[in-house]
């Protein structure tokens, strides 16, 4: 059943957003709405609406067509656009904090674990959902999983480290220790030969992926780092960019990066905290999510940012740019998945420079 | 337009007001398991990856820490017992902290209740405040050995609830041989008799709470005091009393001459004067003799360099003409009478050239606006604000916001050779990196001024602001009594009261009811009998080190013993490049090349020279040799132009060089006994070489004695 964002609509089509809450168990907006008035009449005011626990990461599917966001109660894929939840996947681990596609869709990379305890990967198959393997080889939860290859993959935990595994193995193929704090992000770069790292030791490291070498370290952020993305690179032979690498902090700023050659090349800093950021397809613009529920959206070349959109009233955890149409979904604290037309969030025309 | 949203828009606030309150039920839990202290996850680094701000103190960076960060990690809202911030305090999982909470107690409880209604930080945190914590009994006397009561806490809210949160309230003893508290009853067991006192911390709040058993059940009566002095020497009786403390008798005069003599003037009492004193039958000779010491000149010197000391009165390289300026300065705000408040006024307001305007060098003293800020608060309020750079203060009302506004307040000022208030200049606040505003600590954040050093000096001297006369008059006392009311002087606060709170305040609206008036405050103290008793103890009173029982004896300042020994021996010290027969309480800069000062301990003034009163009598071990084996003493007692040659060139006899020494370095005649001893000792030496060698040695060991050392 679609819920949708203003109650006082009637009609689904005619809002460009749209709001859902994965209210695990209950299915449509009508039971829990009975349920709040009965316990309303009876007293039970405080208990009125069960609490969702934050959406912690989202990940459209390869073809766009649904968006699946993670959270304490389990993974739900939602159709997009409308959001309706389609089916919930349940999981053993006990928070999920990651959610990636090999590059071929065929397999779904999850990943969370048992906090202070266990970092654990769930590989799934796709679009079954059903668990392929499971490699269990952090001391804390996975923060971060990204793919090397349909293959190959690699994960990013607390407990410091970034380990390289092959589907189907137990062992990992490598570590990389350096980290002096829990890793929150990792991004595959240069084709699958640098994989950068950003942790809460506020750095950014870069590392060679076939030795485990240290290549660099870029150290201009002063607290601790959420996300990193990489630009894009388009498909086109006019185009040629070079690598882009975006970071997001505690210490309010966005940085761009030159990896391959460790340069800062731009940033700005915003009056809240940005935590998780996405480039547009065509990576002509930068969206980040931020602490106070809201989405900003940053032109990369003058790192001006554009405008700003309340998505919600807390802390959004997950952004993520449709594959195809453009438009976001972000989810957060609020236990709220919701959809942001491509009108909404970028209003200048989207045009390759 | 269908109305089923209407039950939504009314359901969802009420759902999201959830019973338990993150600030004022979630955060004591954590204080009272002691989560959040400095050893802990209130370091300023955290740990393990986890930091919570030191005692509660910034319940919003706490529920950001533990409800927000990492994608909520640490609250596990659809298995509330699955929670990091459960499971790691209860050690189902591994934690480094250890066992701090009992999975089945209510606090526990409490704090699963809080995720499974989802964690919220509530509406009632923001609707609801902690106004203030009351304690009872806030003070006992508990009589008889073991002793005990129950302490009870309750906590009082903006919204008029009253809660008991005893259970919640962290009780702990500042000495733990000396007071038991049970932490989940509050049950209190005294273990030793004296006057111990207990620290209750709920929220943002921390009390004393003062128990006393009595040493004995002996009381020495209360004064029978009158006139100005009453006050004072009924709070002192009367916690001896309740104590169970004896008093010592007043000190003799000779005593009493001495000691008011280095307290007031810093110098020694002439001979001359010593037996004119001892002559006086006039009951009113030693209020006389107050005044007399209050007037002269040595007490303009000898004040200007407390003052100095305090106010940290150093020459920067290269600046010692500000200096001479800013000695020469507060030399005669002394001399005219002027009152501390416009002493005070004057230095935080000056500007200009420092090589003219003598207190614009309060400006130079330190450098950074953290560091005034830090400095002022010390000199002018006696209380530390420096930890409230990183985190609330954990043990004083100081928050972040007051250190960096009051240091916001210095921030324009530029510290060169020309002091003045520029356009620009901020302080960044480290929690929000915005700047910070100027502030009034712990009272209010200033309006934008041409420069807010003016409301902060206005402030500051008014009659009724807390802090700036009791912090005075407890330093004045301190230099009178051996000890200040408040020890350190310079860290006043709830947590660290004073030994007589009712005398520091009864003082202090004396001091500003007097126009500040040091003399007068210093003439009440020295006027009191608690001034006057003797430091000989008697049975019951050996142990007092603050009670004010007998006079404490202090060592001698590194200055005035140098004086005292030039005195003595009329032999001057040369300091520096000054002229001989300078001397050393009239220095201006304390780094003047000395071996004297340097060996008997000076204090730089680059810090604060305010020592806690246990080195302070100690001395240290390179001064005691010195004085034992140095030329500090040996070459001048040696010399032929001191008291020594004068006395044997004239002809004196042994019996005659004895007691002059005896007034000039103790300030009393010899005893019958010690006259005996020393004749036996000396006269048997005909030869003169062999007899001045005597004579020496006695006064080397009259200049090494604990009574010559030491104001008693």
């Amino acid at each position: 059943m679609f819920w949708p964002a203003y109650p006082w609509s009637t009609d689904p089509t005619d809002r460009k957003d749209r709001t859902v809450f994965g209210l695990a168990g209950l299915g449509n907006m009508w039971q829990v709405i009975c349920c709040n008035v009965w316990m309303w009449c009876f007293g039970v005011v405080s208990l009125a609406i069960a609490t969702e626990p934050p959406i912690t990461a989202l990940a459209f599917d390869p073809d766009g067509r649904s968006i699946l966001a993670a959270s304490q109660s389990g993974l739900i894929e939602h159709a997009w656009p409308l959001l309706e939840p389609q089916r919930r996947m349940g999981s053993s681990l006990v928070s999920i904090h990651s959610l990636a596609f090999s590059p071929d869709g065929s397999k779904l990379a999850v990943g969370g674990g048992t906090p202070a305890e266990q970092g654990v990967v769930e590989i799934r198959s796709w679009p079954e959902g059903e668990v392929l393997c499971t490699v269990d080889g952090h001391s804390d939860t996975v923060q971060s999983v990204t793919w090397r290859n349909n293959d190959v993959f690699a994960t990013a935990s607390l407990d410091h480290e970034v380990v390289l595994w092959r589907v189907g193995e137990t062992h990992p193929i490598r570590r990389f220790r350096g980290h002096s704090k829990g890793v929150t992000t990792i991004e595959f770069m240069a084709d699958g030969a640098l994989i950068a790292s950003g942790a809460l030791d506020q750095n950014i490291r870069i590392w060679n992926v076939e030795t485990g070498e240290l290549v660099r370290t870029l150290n201009n952020h002063t607290r601790a780092i959420h996300e990193l993305r990489k630009r894009p690179q388009v498909n086109d032979s006019q185009t040629r960019r070079l690598p882009m690498l975006a970071s997001v902090s505690d210490d309010r700023t966005v940085r761009l990066w030159q990896p391959t050659i460790g340069r800062l090349v731009r940033f700005c800093r915003l009056d809240v905290v940005p935590l998780s950021v996405a480039w547009h397809t065509n990576g002509a613009w930068l969206t980040v999510a931020c602490d106070d529920g809201s989405v900003r959206n940053i032109h990369p070349d003058t790192m001006e940012v554009v405008n700003v959109t309340n998505a919600a009233q807390a802390w959004l955890y997950a952004i993520r740019v449709h594959p195809t149409d453009g438009s976001l979904a972000v989810g957060g604290r609020e236990g709220q998945l919701r959809r942001l037309s491509n009108e909404q969030i970028v209003p200048l025309p989207i045009t390759m420079p | 337009m269908p109305i089923w949203w209407i039950f939504f828009a009314v359901v969802i606030p009420v759902g999201s007001d959830s019973r338990i309150d993150f600030d004022h039920d979630v955060i004591p839990v954590l204080t009272k398991a002691g989560c959040n202290t400095g050893a802990c996850h209130g370091a300023a680094i955290g740990r393990g990856g986890f930091k919570l701000s030191l005692y509660g103190g910034d319940p919003a960076a706490d529920y950001r820490a533990i409800a927000l960060e990492l994608k909520g990690r640490r609250v596990n809202l659809i298995d509330p017992d699955q929670s990091l911030l459960l499971m790691k305090p209860t050690e189902a999982t591994e934690h480094g902290g250890g066992y701090r909470l009992d999975p089945d107690s209510s606090a526990v409880a409490r704090v699963t209740d809080w995720i499974r209604h989802g964690a919220h930080r509530g509406d009632r945190a923001a609707k609801r405040r902690f106004v203030r914590l009351e304690v009872s009994p806030q003070s006992a006397v508990i009589r008889g050995s073991g002793g005990h009561l129950t302490l009870k806490a309750v906590a009082h809210f903006s919204d008029g609830l009253s809660r008991d949160v005893t259970g919640e309230t962290v009780f702990k003893a500042e000495d733990p041989a000396a007071l038991e508290v049970d932490s989940e009853t509050a049950k209190t067991r005294v273990l030793r008799g004296g006057r111990h006192i207990i620290i209750a911390r709920y929220l943002s709040q921390v009390m004393p709470i003062e128990i006393i058993q009595p040493y004995s059940d002996r009381t020495s009566g209360v004064t029978r005091g009158g006139g100005q002095t009453q006050f004072v020497d009924r709070s002192v009786d009367t916690l001896l009393a309740t104590l169970g403390i004896p008093a010592s008798g007043a000190a003799d005069d000779a005593s009493f001459s001495r000691r008011v003599s280095l307290d007031l003037t810093g110098r020694l009492p002439e001979p001359g004067s010593v037996r004119s004193f001892l002559g006086d039958r006039d009951p009113e000779r030693r209020v006389k003799l107050i005044d007399r010491l209050l007037a002269s000149e040595a007490f303009n010197e000898y004040w200007t360099l407390q003052l100095a000391k305090l106010l940290r009165i150093h020459a920067q390289p290269g600046n010692l003409l500000g200096v001479e300026k800013y000695h020469a300065w507060l030399k005669q705000q002394i001399s005219e009478k002027v009152g501390y408040d416009v002493v005070a006024r004057s230095v935080l307001t000056a500007q200009g050239d420092t090589h003219q305007i003598g207190p614009a060098n309060f400006f130079r003293t330190v450098s950074g606006p953290r560091e005034q800020a830090e400095f002022t608060s010390e000199l002018f309020m006696g209380s530390r604000l420096r930890c409230a750079n990183c985190h609330n203060h954990p043990l004083d009302q100081w928050t972040q916001d007051d250190y960096h506004g009051l240091a916001a307040i210095f921030a324009r000022v530029q510290q060169g050779q020309v002091v003045a208030v520029a356009s620009g200049g901020q302080v960044i606040h480290p929690r929000t990196g915005e700047n910070a505003v100027p502030r009034i600590p712990g009272e209010h954040f200033l309006e934008d001024s041409d420069d807010p050093r003016e409301a902060l000096a206005d402030w500051l001297i008014s009659s009724d602001n807390p802090y700036f006369a009791r912090a005075m008059v407890n330093r004045l006392w301190k230099a009178m009594m051996g000890r200040g009311l408040v020890e350190p002087a310079d860290d006043l606060r709830a947590t660290n009261p004073a030994t007589h709170p009712k005398l520091l305040k009864t003082l202090a609206e004396d001091f500003v009811g007097h126009q500040f008036d040091l003399r007068h405050t210093l003439r009440l103290i020295a006027s009191s009998d608690a001034y006057s008793r003797s430091s000989r103890t008697v049975s019951g009173n050996e142990i007092d080190d603050r009670y004010y029982s007998h006079r404490m004896s202090q060592s001698l300042e590194p200055e005035v013993l140098a004086d005292a020994i030039s005195d003595v021996l009329e032999v001057s010290e040369r300091y520096g490049d000054t002229a001989l027969g300078t001397r050393a309480v009239t220095l201006v800069d304390p780094g003047i090349e000395s071996q004297t000062l340097d060996v008997l301990g000076r204090c730089s003034r680059q810090d604060t020279c305010e020592t806690p009163v246990l080195v302070q009598d100690n001395g240290g071990l390179s001064r005691k040799l010195h004085l034992f084996n140095g030329p500090l003493l040996n070459q001048r007692i040696a010399s032929n132009r001191g008291r020594l040659s004068r006395l044997l060139e004239s002809g004196a006899t042994v019996e005659v060089v004895v007691d002059e020494f005896y007034l000039a370095a103790l300030g009393r005649p010899v005893s019958d006994g010690e006259k005996r001893f020393w004749n036996e000792r000396l006269k048997s030496f005909a030869d003169p070489t062999e007899k001045r060698e005597q004579l020496e040695d006695f006064v080397w060991g009259l200049l090494t004695c604990k009574e010559f050392v030491t104001n008693h």
